[in-house]
């Protein structure tokens, strides 16, 4: 398996995985993701059991996925996720289509993938993603989290960032400091990818709030946050520079 | 990148595919020669050693890995003969020697992919 740090997730640029334990067929999903302007090629993995693993490390928009894999199978691998990127299966086999369907995914393409066909899947992807995003942007301005016994409501643009303090997390808005029982992942999951970005292991931060970066440290309303090595790729692509 | 017609390989293996996926990259097509001739004898090796313990669930999964390298490669009488071997349910005899054809078949087919493939190397390097 080969990683690249998290980058470009704007919400134009779709971030991929390809699952597959066939060395060439991944070659020629990679050698197609790398012509394509709007996906970001994450990882190869050559089982579902390291694709498990890159899912809970970073982001990801988009699987490519192999059906006949050794110890857990395409299926099983769709059928385990809690939290679903958009799918498209890649086999050589036409029978899997209906079990397919079932489980609801993108696209299924057949191997050997041309490059026309491939591109028909990721349009149908972009597709998808972009009613995903305008719905999650219509129904989601807020999210309710439990701090001293009540549930209060907290709107996603007043928070300016949140940081990880053993077993709780404290959001950071203008005039509030909530603390929350919960982790750094969990609390990621519930706010809008286009305008929160992890910056260190215990920092989430929103984009819009931050006021200047200085090598590893971000500036937010004079207080400074540290950036994480690995992360700091990632944010510095996200951001509107010249 | 265009390649002349006379490079074109009169025997099984077909290159085409790779070459409309290469994106004129001849790196790329010679990455994916390099796979299959590490691969392929490996899993032609593989099927054989199943049919003759008689491991058919084995044999079914070697014939689906060789399935995607003729797949690439066009290798369409292959690709027929790979289905049937996926396909076979060996509780006959006449079941089992069929398969043994096939298992035959595949593996002169594929020597012969690979004998071609060290040529075809050669045209993109």
């Amino acid at each position: 398996m080969f990683y690249t740090p998290a980058c470009k997730h704007t919400g134009v640029v779709m971030r991929c995985i390809i699952v597959d334990d066939d060395e060439l067929s991944r070659l020629v999903i990679e050698n197609f993701i790398t012509q394509h302007n709007a996906l970001e090629l994450v990882g190869s993995c050559a089982s579902a059991v390291e694709a498990a693993n890159l899912l809970n490390q970073s982001p990801i928009d988009l699987v490519f996925l192999d059906i006949e894999m050794p110890v857990m199978s395409g299926m099983e691998f769709v059928r385990s996720l809690t939290k679903r990127p958009q799918i498209i299966l890649v086999t050589a086999k036409e029978e899997y289509a209906l079990e397919a369907f079932d489980v609801d995914v993108t696209d299924y393409l057949l191997k050997p993938v041309t490059y026309g066909r491939f591109l028909q899947a990721v349009q149908r992807a972009q597709r998808q993603a972009r009613v995903s995003a305008s719905t999650e942007h219509k129904n989601l301005s807020h999210v309710f989290v439990k701090s001293d016994g009540r549930l209060v409501k907290v709107e996603f643009d007043s928070i300016r960032w949140i940081e990880a303090q053993g077993d709780y997390v404290v959001i950071r808005t203008k005039d509030k400091r909530l603390i929350v029982h919960s982790t750094m992942k969990a609390i990621e999951e519930k706010l809008p990818s286009t305008l929160f970005a992890r910056v260190h292991r215990s920092y989430i931060v929103s984009i819009d709030q931050i006021d200047g970066i200085e090598d590893t440290t971000i500036l937010i309303d004079r207080e400074v946050i540290p950036i994480g090595s690995s992360y700091r790729d990632n944010l510095l692509q996200r951001l509107n520079t010249i | 990148m265009a390649y002349p017609d006379v490079f074109k390989s009169p025997g099984v293996v077909d290159l085409a595919y790779l070459e409309s996926s290469s994106f004129g990259r001849s790196d790329f097509i010679l990455q994916a020669i390099d796979v299959l001739l590490d691969q392929l004898p490996e899993q032609v090796a593989d099927l054989n050693q199943a049919f003759l313990k008689g491991d058919y669930a084995l044999v079914r999964l070697s014939a689906h890995k060789i399935k995607s390298a003729a797949g690439l490669l066009g290798i369409e009488p292959l690709r027929e003969t790979l289905r049937q071997i996926e396909a076979v349910e060996p509780q006959t005899v006449q079941s089992t020697k069929q398969l043994e054809a096939c298992v035959h078949d595949v593996t002169r087919i594929c020597v012969q992919a690979v004998t071609e493939l060290q040529a075809e190397r050669y045209r993109y390097t």
